[in-house]
């Protein structure tokens, strides 16, 4: 497939995402999955419809896709609906977050040098990488269980506040990992690692405030995106240009946004809208350029990082429970809930893949993605039957009796004109 | 290109300011801290640093009543690798799909803006400022090239038949005028009035009929330059199926474009964007003419359906950004250093083209019996050349290899002078003649984006 036809294929997906799916959770998958498996399907490890080298060459758009998501998440981070997240939340999601990141690290350091062989810096990195795409909660995952039926109550705030508030620790993390395994190499100066891990964020600060500042007064449509888009690629350009994360960057820059400017929610509304169109041709890509170099290697580490999620989220499920004041019967499927991970885990697998080409880098992109998958498979479902559990979702309706009812509603063929 | 709207206080000045310091420190800092890089990562800097330099030069160097164009231009220029070296050849180079996509969504909204009550109301000034610009500019400038050849090391050792049909070359060269520097101008000051209307035609329509004088120019030239070779038609036929293809493609594709607006309007956006590159693409394999098919696409949807004010919209939305990247990069690409070597050859013969406009102006407008106003300022708006002038150096130079790359130099350095002058003179003229802001304005962004009122937001003071 040749380059331009890649990208009109990248443009046709993100303009499904932006027109049909938008707003209508019930279309697609809470991880984005589909889109995933699409990019797998078409990529060099299936059908080869895509060659590596074509996708080498839209490598940017799969890493300012990504530093534009985390944006997204930057931008509306602390915030849900038209309020801010509660305190017990973001606590919540960023103690849980960071004990799976701890707990999944630890797993893979000890594990992995006796099952896989795995030594020396590609194990920290390997072990970081996973870490980082294995902690987090999917923040799509409580828009999708909750749907259009749901009544808001306790359980689904806290669950939608710990989900949105975990994101900062990959984002932190990745900040840490990258200068931390392979220093960026610049001239005329010695910069430790804390100076390199500081000023990941840094620049995406001062680049928000920046454009905070330019748009103090009246806001136009063309000046809001010209100022976002350039600051966005400034940010994400010299941040990868020098070896640091983009993301970490690009959502520095989002937070600061949406604190500097007094336009945050114009802001906010504007990148929510855009999310779609950006996240969906970003999996797709991600999905593609999926390559799997030592099988049991990738099968051995995805499997530890998986059974160490599900131990940790099912133990945080009484807790949690707790915190939402709702029935203690419901915790173990509050836990099993809290499995699904997807965009920002990919992306981040997406971001590493890129930052250490090889085998270490695309493990991390392969064991993301073997985790929203697997996340798919028991969260989504578990979380519904929490929120049944705990009322705040109706009894779903067997299939049978729905056929029946609205077969019951429907006028008889003889009555229709 | 119409950001900025509204008078600015001091403080949002000081701001833009400061941030075109930040912006351009980072730049220097990032360009010095890793100075080799060809991958992709300076592609993404660059591309962000330019349309941010690029808008906060325009909005500062709006202080002095310079247009955003010209701002977008010296952004690009100081940064490039010819100034200060933040932005390196190879970005450069790597920007040209964003060019592509400018100049797609420039020709569409070239064409969406020629409306046929435009056309009519101007028919007359439009055909005989053509046919005088043309006769007479060729025949001023190329007179004025044929004198200086002496001068020129590309055309030593030529007989003066072929002088002549380089000089013959070098006129219709520079009657081409800028579409994408008045539709800047346009896009930034939304002028209208009796000159803007003119000037829109005008420059719009010329680049058909500069494409076909080329051609004749080249079938007639080469006889002059190689003895050898005969007077061919084969250039015609090749010039024929190049203008019917893209009249007939453009067509269809405005048909299409109608369509879409009418039933389905929404993610306009990204079906601009997958038209600008794929079809350019298409466009290309197929030996159309890219420009000339989206202008005809834009002049079917404005013309002969409702749709045109909403496909305006869409790309201004898109050209918005796009526009800053496009003048900065092509204000990357000037070669400073060509036109220090070879300023006082660009100055003599840019004085004379900008000579031979005004003569042609006065002359046309008189047969034409123009309005006093057009009469006085129309010829502002024909300095300006840009990026189809260097695309038809190209031509040349693939053309006649002997001399070619010296030609194409010299027009390079032409450019630059007449592209940083000819948005200032329009500008200087729309403003002076009272018809900036007279078009519609862009809408601000709770109207555009469907966002609410924003009223809770104080504005700030002038």
């Amino acid at each position: 497939m040749s380059s331009v036809a890649l990208l009109l294929g990248l443009l046709l997906v993100a303009y499904v995402g932006g027109q049909l799916m938008s707003g209508r959770s019930g279309y697609r998958l809470a991880s984005g999955a589909e889109y995933l498996l699409l990019g797998v399907a078409l990529g060099p490890l299936a059908l080869g419809a895509v060659e590596r080298a074509t996708l080498r060459a839209w490598e940017p758009v799969g890493i300012v896709g990504s530093a534009w998501f985390a944006l997204v998440i930057g931008a509306d981070y602390g915030f849900r609906d038209r309020g801010r997240i509660s305190i017990r939340g973001l606590l919540a999601g960023l103690v849980l977050s960071s004990l799976t990141a701890a707990a999944v690290a630890l797993a893979v350091v000890y594990v992995a040098p006796r099952v896989t062989g795995l030594r020396g810096r590609e194990l920290w990195l390997v072990a970081g990488g996973s870490a980082l795409v294995a902690c987090e909660t999917t923040r799509h995952a409580v828009r999708w269980a909750v749907g259009q039926r749901g009544n808001g109550g306790p359980l689904s705030r806290l669950v939608a506040d710990l989900a949105d508030s975990d994101d900062l620790v990959p984002i932190l993390g990745v900040a840490v990992l990258f200068p931390a395994l392979d220093p960026p190499r610049i001239t005329a100066a010695h910069v430790p690692l804390w100076g390199f891990a500081l000023a990941t964020p840094a620049i995406g600060i001062v680049l928000g405030a920046t454009a905070a500042a330019l748009l103090r007064s009246e806001l136009r449509a063309s000046d809001g995106w010209g100022v976002l888009i350039g600051a966005v690629l400034l940010a994400t350009g010299i941040t990868w240009r020098l070896g640091l994360s983009p993301q970490s960057a690009t959502f520095a820059l989002g937070v600061s946004l949406s604190l500097f400017s007094r336009h945050g929610t114009e802001f906010r509304k504007m990148l929510a809208r855009s999310e779609q169109a950006v996240l969906l041709p970003t999996l797709l890509l991600a999905g593609a350029d999926l390559e799997v170099h030592r099988v049991l290697t990738v099968l051995a580490i995805l499997a530890l990082a998986f059974a160490v999620r599900v131990a940790l989220r099912v133990a945080a499920g009484p807790a949690i429970a707790l915190l939402a004041g709702v029935k203690a019967g419901s915790a173990p499927a509050i836990g099993a809930g809290l499995l699904t991970s997807g965009a920002l885990s990919i992306t981040i697998g997406l971001s590493c893949a890129s930052r250490f080409p090889g085998a270490s880098g695309d493990t991390i992109l392969a064991i993301s993605v073997g985790l929203a998958i697997l996340g798919e498979l028991f969260g989504p479902r578990a979380l519904r039957r929490a929120l049944v559990r705990a009322g705040e979702l109706p009894e779903p309706v067997p299939a049978a009796l729905e056929s029946s009812s609205s077969a019951a509603a429907a006028p008889a063929p003889e009555a229709l004109p | 290109m119409s950001h900025g709207g509204g008078k600015k206080g001091l403080g949002q000045r000081a701001a833009q300011l400061m941030a075109l310091l930040v912006v351009f420190a980072a730049m220097f800092f990032t360009s010095r801290a890793v100075p080799e890089n060809e991958g992709a990562s300076s592609l993404v800097t660059a591309m962000g640093f330019l349309l941010l330099a690029g808008m906060l030069a325009s909005e500062l160097l709006e202080l002095v009543g310079l247009p955003h164009l010209t701002g977008y231009l010296l952004a690009g220029a100081v940064a490039g690798p010819h100034v200060l070296r933040l932005v390196d050849h190879h970005a450069v180079a790597r920007l040209t799909p964003v060019n592509t996509l400018a100049l797609s969504l420039i020709a569409l909204a070239g064409g969406a803006e020629l409306k046929i009550d435009l056309l009519r109301q101007v028919l007359k000034s439009l055909v005989w400022a053509m046919v005088i610009q043309s006769v007479l500019g060729i025949l001023v400038i190329g007179a004025a090239f044929l004198a200086i050849t002496r001068f020129l090391p590309f055309t030593a050792g030529l007989s003066f038949s072929a002088l002549v049909g380089v000089a013959l070359l070098w006129g219709v060269l520079q009657i081409c005028r800028s579409p994408s520097a008045t539709l800047g101008i346009f896009s930034q000051l939304r002028p209208d009035g009796p000159v803007s209307r003119f000037s829109l035609a005008f420059v719009m329509s010329s680049d058909v009929i500069v494409a076909m004088l080329l051609t004749t120019a080249i079938a007639f030239a080469r006889p002059l330059i190689e003895p050898a070779a005969g007077l061919s038609l084969k250039d015609f036929s090749a010039l024929g199926h190049e203008i019917v293809g893209s009249v007939s493609l453009g067509t269809t594709l405005g048909l299409v474009l109608t369509a879409y607006l009418w039933l389905i309007e929404g993610g306009l956006l990204l079906v601009l964007i997958a038209i600008g590159f794929g079809l350019t693409e298409a466009l290309h394999y197929l030996r159309f003419d890219p420009l000339l098919a989206f202008m005809i696409a834009g002049f079917v949807v404005a013309n002969f359906s409702e749709q045109g004010g909403k496909l305006l919209a869409a790309i201004e939305r898109a050209g918005n950004v796009v526009y800053v990247v496009f003048f900065a990069t092509a204000g990357a690409h000037l070669d400073l250093d060509l036109v220090r070597k070879l300023w006082a050859v660009a100055l003599y013969l840019g004085g004379v083209r900008v000579a031979s406009i005004w003569v042609a102006h006065q002359i046309g407008s008189r047969f034409a019996n123009d309005v006093p106003i057009v009469r006085r300022w129309g010829w502002c708006s024909l300095v300006s050349e840009a990026g189809l002038t260097i695309g038809m150096a190209v031509v040349v130079e693939r053309a006649f290899p002997s001399f070619g790359a010296g030609f194409r130099s010299l027009a390079i350095a032409g450019v630059a002078l007449n592209e940083l002058v000819g948005p200032i003179l329009f500008k200087f003229a729309l403003d002076r003649i009272g018809e900036t802001g007279k078009g519609t304005q862009e809408k601000a962004f709770h109207e555009a984006e469907g966002a609410p009122e924003p009223a809770a937001v104080p504005a700030e003071p002038a």
